[in-house]
């Protein structure tokens, strides 16, 4: 596991020059209890928050009956199986949590008519789609858009569902989106349009953001040269370029600001995942 | 520790970039950023290498 592999290597530095960058599944994991994975705010510094990747999705086949989240969430009402093909542990899984909660809001004792299908890597999910063996997969725009592409009777042609991203992340995409996929076309499966309850009068939107961790030990003056250094790359812009050129969507924050945005992100998801334990 | 010594390799390049900086600051020498996935395709990858490109432009 290469995460609990970095983790080690940064908590064994605490002179500052051992970083790490990663994302919410630092968390996530935690959350979920994979093993090798610690609760980072009490086992690390946070650093800023750099970039979005706004690609996280949900899938279906080109042909399958469900038009709409809504038309899932009806079927399992309605006592159908769906089965969601996702990596078990942290980014993956969190979106299918969201839509279980969502479940348990809307038609309690229904849950279990959504389905885990555990599997790993990207292609495996979509493997178990073209086999049959899935009803939906979490996917990217970044890997499944092509697929969203294929002439309507290939057997591996899918369709966007839901991408979990906030609206305001999508809508500061390029409008030429990613791929053959426009930005036009990505906002029509983000909230507003495509909704997950979370709360009573809440939508449940999950943004990939990576970020700094520090060595617990390390000296502030370092992370406050950091956040400046930063700040300083950020005013002057280049780097919104870059990143928005790979698909990514700038979101710095300075440490401070960074560590309190990502410990309310955990309460959140910490809520749904023990609301359907 | 084949996993540890494939991370680092796949940060290497990416720290190669942030490598002589800050002479002045509380931070010295050399620094690697390590990332937590073994994959040199993957977003983490690629955004840390965005972002240590800029921060050795910055440092030096």
């Amino acid at each position: 596991m290469g995460a609990s592999s970095a983790f080690r290597i940064l908590s064994r530095d605490s002179r500052g020059n051992t970083l790490m960058i990663f994302h919410d599944q630092s968390y996530l994991g935690n959350l979920y209890g994979v093993p090798g994975y610690f609760d980072i705010f009490e086992n690390y510094r946070i650093g800023p928050t750099l970039a979005t990747n706004p690609g996280n999705a949900y899938l279906v086949p080109r042909d399958s009956p469900y038009q709409s989240m809504n038309d899932v969430m009806q079927a399992v009402a309605n006592d159908q199986r769906v089965r969601v093909a996702i990596q078990p542990g942290g980014v993956s899984e969190i979106g299918f949590s969201a839509m279980k909660n969502a479940v348990r809001m809307q038609h309690p004792g229904k849950q279990d008519n959504l389905v885990a299908i555990n599997t790993g890597s990207q292609s495996d999910k979509n493997q178990q789609l073209f086999n049959d063996q899935a009803d939906m997969i979490n996917g990217s725009v970044q890997a499944n858009g092509q697929f969203t592409h294929l002439p309507a009777d290939d057997q591996k042609a899918m369709r966007f569902l839901w991408l979990t991203a906030n609206h305001d992340t999508i809508a500061q995409a390029p409008e030429s989106g990613y791929g053959k996929t426009s930005r036009e076309e990505l906002l029509r499966h983000v909230e507003p349009e495509v909704t997950v309850a979370m709360g009573n009068d809440r939508n449940f939107t999950f943004d990939k953001e990576f970020f700094f961790l520090y060595n617990k030990g390390m000296n502030p003056a370092i992370a406050d040269e950091i956040d400046q250094a930063l700040q300083e790359i950020y005013q002057q812009g280049d780097i919104q370029k870059i990143e928005k050129k790979a698909f990514f969507i700038p979101s710095f924050r300075p440490s401070a600001e960074a560590e309190k945005h990502l410990k309310q992100k955990r309460a959140e998801y910490e809520q749904v995942i023990s609301n359907i334990q | 520790m084949k996993l540890g010594s494939v991370l680092i390799a796949a940060v290497l390049s990416a720290t190669t970039a942030t490598a002589a900086m800050a002479e002045s600051g509380a931070l010295r020498g050399n620094v690697r950023i390590v990332i937590g996935s073994t994959s040199t395709g993957g977003d983490t990858y690629q955004i840390s290498n965005i972002v240590a490109r800029q921060l050795k432009r910055s440092w030096i």
